[in-house]
């Protein structure tokens, strides 16, 4: 059915960017975190989507050109730790230093205002698409 | 457009269509009774499609929602159509009936 | 009266009935967002489908264990879907199934109305 193929694909974006949003929020929250299970502090994660093809029934040439978006992996940034002096700290190391994450909040706010308008991007695709299905019923009314 | 033809046929009936049928000359061509049935038939063509078109679209298979609704109305409008053209020609009939002669 | 009424009206009104019911399933679901251990559930569609192309419209008893479909829609299997329930996916799903419950009963409407032409046009 053509509009299932549709709700598909935006509820696809809708997952992905909810995803994202999760990623954003743990990279806000751990913002000053200094220690993980894994050992150093935290390290900014960052999700990266990828176009996926339409796996509809009736495979045609239009269907080929239509493609989902999904999460293809969440990776983690380890590149610009600041390193704070600080002796007197607790997790500080031999030379004095506290390693702290490399959490932007400025640019995951950024991120995540991007991400909402994505989402209401996604969720007003899905509601044309309703409404264009809903209209087709009103033909010869 | 079929019915549009059918309606110009029926109002200005051409020679050969009311020529007498007499013993010997059998089914005169293109007999009103032929036409209607032609149109009938057609009609109901229409509704199968209307029905495929409903089970398509329901059932997953194939087509889109303006398809089918597009084919009920089809068999929808042209049924109403038909029977327009019969109720012209019934009137037709019975304006004939009431002559007098 | 059989003859009257076709086979596509019987369809769509099996349908309508199975997606009020699948409509329930997944109300339960977004109900249920928040409830730990909860695994979100979804009518088998695809199958039910698939079970009525073949011959119309009663649904095939694919099991012995089966009960038979006494109510259209009798037999609507119910399968879990995930882990853990997806809202963006159970909205969709949601608004998906409105539109076709919809639809179906848009041409269902269609279709009793132009028997209702039919009658009326008689004289």
């Amino acid at each position: 059915m053509d509009f299932i193929t549709s709700f598909d694909i935006s509820a696809s974006g809708l997952s992905a960017q909810r995803k994202k949003m999760d990623v954003i929020v743990s990279n806000l929250a751990n913002a000053s975190t200094i220690q993980t299970p894994e050992g150093g502090p935290y390290k900014r994660k960052v999700v990266v989507l990828a176009a996926e093809p339409v796996n509809s029934k009736f495979g045609s040439a239009l269907n080929d050109a239509l493609s989902q978006v999904k999460v293809q992996e969440i990776f983690e940034d380890g590149e610009g730790l600041k390193k704070v002096h600080d002796p007197t700290h607790p997790n500080a190391d031999d030379q004095g230093f506290v390693t702290y994450p490399n959490v932007n909040v400025m640019t995951e706010m950024a991120d995540m205002i991007t991400v909402n308008r994505a989402y209401e991007a996604c969720v007003t695709a899905l509601d044309v698409t309703k409404n264009m299905a809903l209209k087709a019923l009103d033909i010869g009314k | 457009m079929d019915k549009v033809t059918t309606q110009k046929t029926v109002s200005n009936p051409s020679p050969q269509t009311i020529k007498p049928v007499g013993k010997d000359s059998g089914k005169p061509q293109g007999a009103f009774g032929d036409m209607l049935k032609q149109a009938v038939t057609e009609i109901n063509q229409l509704q199968n499609n209307a029905d495929k078109a409903i089970t398509g679209v329901q059932l997953g298979q194939s087509g889109s929602i303006h398809e089918a609704m597009i084919a009920l109305e089809k068999a929808d409008i042209s049924f109403r159509a038909m029977m327009q053209v019969r109720n012209k020609i019934l009137d037709a009939y019975q304006e004939i009936m009431r002559m007098q002669v | 009266m059989k003859a009257l009424f076709g086979k596509t009206i019987d369809i769509l009104s099996d349908l309508v009935g199975a997606r009020a019911q699948r409509h329930e399933v997944l109300a339960s679901n977004v109900s249920n967002i928040d409830t730990p251990g909860y695994e979100p559930k979804d009518v088998d569609f695809q199958n039910l489908l698939g079970s009525m192309q073949g011959k119309g419209i009663r649904m095939a008893r694919t099991d012995g264990k089966h009960f038979p479909a006494s109510t259209p829609g009798g037999n609507l299997e119910i399968v879990k879907t995930g882990d853990r329930v997806d809202m963006d996916r159970e909205m969709v799903t949601i608004a998906e199934n409105h539109l076709m419950h919809n639809s179906a009963i848009e041409m269902l409407a269609r279709k009793l109305r132009g028997l209702q032409t039919v009658l009326k046009e008689t004289r």
